[in-house]
């Protein structure tokens, strides 16, 4: 089966979806107004703002770790995890953007995707193709035989019966993990919470069964308050065309319980460790440039990806996974540099569906045309 | 002054088009001329234009583009040129938004002869067709709503995840000289989509024309060609 079956099915499902979502909830379109206005506050002023989060974290018990290249911030987990561990991870591109699965398993460490995409990417050795679907180059008929092939599941081309069959799989990997690691749809510097989106139910599991909950993310996912947070779920949510949401998830810190002399102590029943471990990795530099700094706005709802013709032609291709796309092309300049996202930034038509779809417009076409200048003028210097 | 960008690219981005080809762009501009001449808009021809130099923005070469989009200044103010009338959108684009910012002092006002054309006199020659936006004219010059008032009559066929102001796809002419598969597939893809509401299709664009006519698929005429005044 192609790309071109897989994208279509993706957007005759996706795109009709989102809009009925947006229409019958069009408070989330001022949400989505003040999302951008809470980003663009902490963008304009990421260091303060960083403190403050950290100071949040450590007042709930929490750890923090500030790295400031993809390779601190994979090393700094790796010792939180240590070796010889079953370690559970929710959808996570910051941990695909370092490396971080890889990783660990050299350390002797059983690493387990818990979101179904991202398994299957798994399984298959293969990169993802989109920011919220993972795995949306891959047909219903191609996840089935990834599983037989890989893992020796006998189960038909159906989405319910690929679902149920990674479920058994994957449980009893979640009841015997030591580590959960997740992303963050948001952060808030307020109170040191994490607040994560999703459908599966598969982020909630991974932040309270194990003893040990590492948040791994960007530093661009700080919001002022955790209010702000759970707006930026909501939006995300609507505009993945996914609302309302199964589940958001708020976790501010590690398990505790209160309720004998009003005393409160941890752990309880959930983790007894809570880290957050903040990536930067060119997120600093690009909250300074003129230009690149939009792309920080960002909330990864992937709606851009599906009203784009360069994506509905090229797939994984426009971008570096797991930033592909519109949003990918900017991504990829912020975390990899102009030379790496200049020959995305070529394939751009500058149709401009992508700023006309984004909850928090971005001017993407801009970004990605001063991607390609900044490309072509390093090319065109002489080199000695 | 009207720009004649259209008959320079209507051949895609081919440095010579077919007689053909060159032809029917020139008819086009013709279409064009007596439009705005019955639509009581006055205007005159400059004997030798100057392309605009859209291509070198949009491909990123700042520099070479502010060179010579200063160049084309200086030819306009020459001749004391103080409106543009533009021909299609690229052109448009380029010297109502982009020139202001690297050519100090730009004051020549920029008018799309789309803005200028009499709706009420207008006649639709042919009905039952699909409308390919120009990505420009419908997502960065605010034209969507303009294209289909000059083209109610004919009864143009929507579907609003084909030809939706953010939905339609583009026709893959602006990476034609980058990366000419990418456009040639691009093309291909929203040709065919376009075919499943009309075998003919109407742009305001001459490279949209190009590109998706070279495809075989849909039968690509220009706005100017299918209105009448």
């Amino acid at each position: 089966m192609s790309w071109e079956v897989a994208i279509e099915r993706a957007v005759s499902h996706s795109v009709p979806n989102t809009y009925e979502v947006l229409a019958r909830y069009p408070h989330i379109q001022q949400l989505a107004r003040e999302v951008r206005k809470a980003k663009e506050e902490v963008i304009k002023n990421l260091d303060y703002y960083i403190e403050e989060f950290r100071k949040s974290v450590e007042r709930i018990g929490g750890r923090f770790h500030l790295a400031e290249r993809g390779e601190d911030a994979v090393e700094t987990a790796a010792k939180i995890v240590g070796r010889g561990k079953v370690v559970v991870l929710g959808k996570n591109n910051v941990a695909i953007e370092t490396g971080l699965r890889k990783r660990l398993e050299r350390e002797g460490n059983e690493v387990w995707e818990t979101d179904l995409g991202e398994f299957l990417i798994q399984i298959a050795d293969d990169e993802p193709s989109h920011i919220v679907a993972p795995a949306l180059h891959m047909t219903k008929e191609a996840a089935a035989e990834v599983l037989r092939r890989r893992l020796g599941m006998a189960v038909p081309p159906d989405p319910v019966a690929i679902a149920q069959r990674v479920r058994e799989f994957l449980r009893d990997k979640l009841l015997k993990a030591d580590v959960g690691i997740t992303g963050a749809n948001a952060l808030a510097a307020d109170t040191g919470a994490v607040v994560l989106v999703e459908n599966e139910g598969n982020i909630r599991m991974v932040t309270v069964l194990p003893p040990v909950h590492i948040v791994y993310d960007g530093v661009e996912k700080i919001v002022p308050t955790l209010i702000h947070a759970l707006y930026v779920a909501n939006v995300q949510a609507a505009y993945a065309g996914l609302h309302p949401p199964t589940y958001i998830n708020v976790t501010a810190g590690p398990s505790s319980t209160s309720d004998i002399e009003k005393h409160r102590v941890s752990p309880a029943q959930g983790p007894r460790e809570y880290h957050v471990v903040l990536v930067d990795n060119g997120r600093r530099a690009a909250a300074r440039d003129p230009v690149l700094w939009e792309a920080l706005l960002c909330i990864r709802c992937g709606r851009c990806h599906l009203h784009c013709p360069v994506y509905w032609a090229l797939g994984r291709q426009f971008g570096k996974p797991p930033y592909t796309g519109p949003m990918g092309v900017m991504w990829t300049a912020v975390t990899k540099g102009i030379e790496e996202a200049g020959p995305h930034a070529l394939k751009c038509v500058h149709a401009g569906n992508c700023k006309e779809v984004c909850p928090v417009g971005i001017d993407i076409p801009q970004v990605i045309h001063e991607v390609r200048k900044r490309y072509l003028k390093n090319r065109s210097k002489p080199t000695r | 002054m009207l720009a004649a960008l259209g008959a320079k690219t209507a051949g895609g981005l081919m440095l010579r088009p077919e007689r053909e080809e060159l032809e029917r762009a020139y008819r086009i501009l013709r279409n064009i001329y007596y439009a705005l001449r019955h639509s009581g808009v006055e205007f005159r021809l400059l004997d030798d234009e100057p392309y605009s130099g859209a291509l070198l923005y949009e491909l990123g070469f700042e520099d070479d583009f502010a060179e010579y989009a200063r160049e084309v200044y200086r030819y306009f103010k020459e001749r004391d040129v103080k409106e543009v009338i533009t021909v299609d959108p690229h052109t448009h684009y380029v010297l109502e938004r982009v020139y202001p910012t690297y050519v100090d002092g730009f004051d020549i006002s920029v008018v799309s002869y789309l803005d200028l054309l009499d709706a009420g006199k207008i006649r639709v020659k042919i009905s039952g067709f699909a409308i390919h936006d120009s990505c420009l004219y419908a997502r960065f010059l605010g034209r969507y709503e303009r294209v289909r008032q000059l083209l109610a009559a004919g009864g143009p066929v929507e579907n609003p995840y084909i030809t939706g102001k953010e939905t339609a796809g583009c026709c893959g002419g602006p990476v034609e000289s980058i990366v000419p598969n990418l456009a040639a597939k691009i093309a291909f893809s929203r040709a065919q989509k376009l075919a499943t509401l009309s075998r003919t299709v109407v742009s305001a664009c001459p490279i949209c024309l190009a590109n998706l006519s070279r495809t075989g698929i849909v039968e690509v005429k220009d706005v100017a060609e299918v209105v009448e005044l």
